[in-house]
């Protein structure tokens, strides 16, 4: 039941096909900014539970894979670039869905409203 | 010759008869040792067994009993850790492959302050690999293999303090010491049917714990009874400057105290409605016993919150950067479990600002949930919506539509509160089921006491797995049954 380890180039076209973006890791890879200006993925509304260090009960399935957005696709293209070289095609896979668990549960964080004053529950001691 | 029922009595009748020297501590270490050997590998629940120094930590003891200078309760006790907490003299594997020959020259504090009570450390206890921080979804997510539940043991013994819920559970130790970042000392127990305290944040020094998350990680005692979690926590529990979250609240605790007042109990509203069907029943049947000391509430309405989002964040943020190392190496390609090889490197783009709004949403969590406890002094609810998983499966993969309702273990490990937990009946395959209290922060007494009047009235806490014992034969007790005080 372990996964293999090791890279392989079919499965690595695989996986760009997956995240839309064979030909776009070059241009990727020149791209540093890509995370400073997601673009804002326009079908994501519920968050799905991403991991903790317990088990989750699961949630009740949908056949249908979850649609991935732009945002996790050039997400995964970063983890690609800087890890591709520890990751197997369906490790980048898994990341990539996580990835999109991610922003989607970032959406979530973001959704809630803050004054200005309202501070991180943690205190900098000089 | 120590008789295999003496290592399924509570800490509090063991201390009796090691300060009346009818018992040797020696004695008692040895067995434990012995039984560690013999049964130990069949949970999979030790990774070191700590022989020399626990037997000269317990001709110590024994010594010092007999010369009249008694250190406390847990004097000549032998106790198990959880194997985060690093101990001189032996490796702290953090259940990971490549922390096998990890070694530090010092004891975390806890482990120091349980020799200065006189207790015995006979075993490091197996766990979740990086206490489950890399996320796994499969039991068998440790270097030494998949901690298994005494009650069966085609079933996981929960995670990630695996090996302290079965090495109790099975009565290879009185207690043990684990540790919870988002459920890992609650599940555990009520997987293995043992008992189990998560202190308030900041009660329990970490220094020489595994640092998983510095804003979630906490370390708490698994025990027989919430009697003998209670004698535990009051050795360990104090500031310790070298844990500046560590706070002064020491926690005094000597006789086992029940409710002095009629208490107010709250039910949040969704906490049956999809659990597995014994769950539900031992739950309903548990209300009715503590309906003879309280006043409960049901359908309490749970504050509305991202917790998952939240608690996904800065587990996922504190994580990776607590191990940025091992994953940018691509040296978790040497964790057990799959999913860990690949669970660190999303967790790595998990934006500053996206970990600062879940920071700043965990001022806004504790105050939702304040005025719930200005109201009422517990939350009460089934721990686990199901009972343990099967060994060999993924956890995705198993109870399908089965769910808690409102996610109580990380709001309650978000907001830092303390919650105790024990088993209450059995489910599905002969598992146990368990029952959680959580109360405001510093209020572990009171959920103690609640503890100590559901278990005086009740004996799920007294049963003993089958095959641990020569003797041992589980009595399911019928519903409402009840029984002496253990």
């Amino acid at each position: 039941m372990l996964e293999s380890d090791s890279p392989d180039v079919t499965d690595r076209r695989r996986f760009l096909k997956l995240v839309g973006m064979a030909g776009l890791t070059s241009t990727l890879a020149g791209a540093p900014l890509a995370l400073a200006q997601p673009t804002r993925s326009p079908g994501s509304k519920v968050a799905k539970p991403v991991p903790v260090p317990e088990p989750v009960a699961p949630a009740p399935r949908d056949d249908k894979p979850p649609e991935i957005s732009e945002d996790a696709k050039t997400l995964a293209g970063i983890i690609e670039r800087r890890y591709g070289k520890h990751l197997n095609t369906k490790q980048l896979e898994a990341v990539t869905r996580e990835l999109n668990d991610r922003v989607q549960a970032g959406q979530r964080l973001r959704a809630v409203k803050f004054g200005n004053h309202d501070e991180p529950d943690f205190t900098f001691k000089a | 010759m120590i008789d295999d029922a003496t290592l399924f009595q509570p800490v509090r009748s063991l201390a009796q008869r090691l300060r009346a020297r009818t018992l040797s501590p020696v004695a008692l270490t040895e067995r434990c040792l012995d039984r560690l050997n013999r049964h130990g590998p069949r949970y999979n629940a030790v990774v070191t067994m700590m022989r020399e120094s626990a037997l000269r930590e317990a001709r110590i003891a024994e010594r010092e009993i007999k010369a009249g200078a008694y250190r406390g309760v847990l004097h000549g006790i032998p106790y198990g850790v959880k194997d985060l907490l690093a101990t001189k003299g032996a490796p702290t594997t953090w259940g990971a492959a490549p922390y096998r020959s990890q070694r530090f020259d010092e004891d975390a504090t806890v482990i120091q302050r349980l020799r200065s009570a006189g207790a015995v450390l006979v075993a490091k206890l197996a766990m979740v690999e990086l206490a489950g921080g890399m996320g796994y979804n499969h039991p068998n997510a440790s270097f030494s293999g998949p901690g298994l539940t005494p009650w069966n043991t085609k079933f996981w013994s929960g995670g990630s303090s695996s090996g302290p819920g079965s090495a109790v559970s099975a009565g290879l130790v009185p207690f043990a010491i684990g540790s919870e970042t988002s459920g890992s000392i609650l599940t555990p127990a009520a997987f293995s049917g043992v008992t189990g305290l998560r202190p308030t944040y900041g009660r329990v020094s970490r220094h020489g714990a595994m640092a998983l998350c510095w804003t979630l990680d906490k370390l708490g005692p698994m025990a027989r009874s919430a009697d003998d979690c209670a004698l535990v926590l009051a050795a360990i529990a104090g500031r310790d400057d070298l844990d500046p979250t560590s706070v002064d609240r020491p926690f005094e605790y000597a006789e086992a105290t029940t409710p002095s007042r009629r208490l107010k109990l709250a039910v949040p509203k969704g906490v049956t409605e999809k659990v597995q069907p014994e769950v539900r029943e031992n739950f309903e049947r548990s209300m009715g016993v503590l309906n003879e000391i309280a006043d409960v509430t049901r359908d309490v309405v749970w504050p509305d919150l991202p917790w998952g989002p939240a608690v996904s964040a800065i587990i996922g943020a504190e994580g990776a950067s607590a191990f940025i190392e091992l994953i940018e190496s691509g040296k978790v390609k040497q964790l057990k479990c799959p999913k860990c090889r690949h669970g660190g490197y999303a967790a790595t783009l998990i934006p500053a600002v996206d970990y600062l709004q879940a920071m700043r949403l965990r001022v806004r969590m504790k105050l939702a949930v304040a005025p719930l406890f200005e109201q009422y002094d517990a939350v009460v609810s089934p721990t686990r919506a199901t009972v343990s998983y099967p060994a060999d499966k993924n956890f995705e993969d198993v109870y399908p539509g089965i769910s808690g309702g409102p996610p109580l273990i990380p709001a309650g490990n978000l907001c830092g509160l303390p919650a105790l937990c024990m088993p209450n009946g059995f489910g599905e395959n002969g598992l146990p089921t368990s029952i959680s209290f959580m109360g405001p922060a510093f209020s572990e007494r009171a959920l103690v006491e609640i503890g100590n009047a559901y278990q005086q009235r009740t004996e799920w806490h007294a049963q003993q797995p089958p095959g641990v014992t020569v003797s041992a034969a589980r009595t399911t007790k019928p519903a409402g049954s009840r029984g002496s005080n253990r």
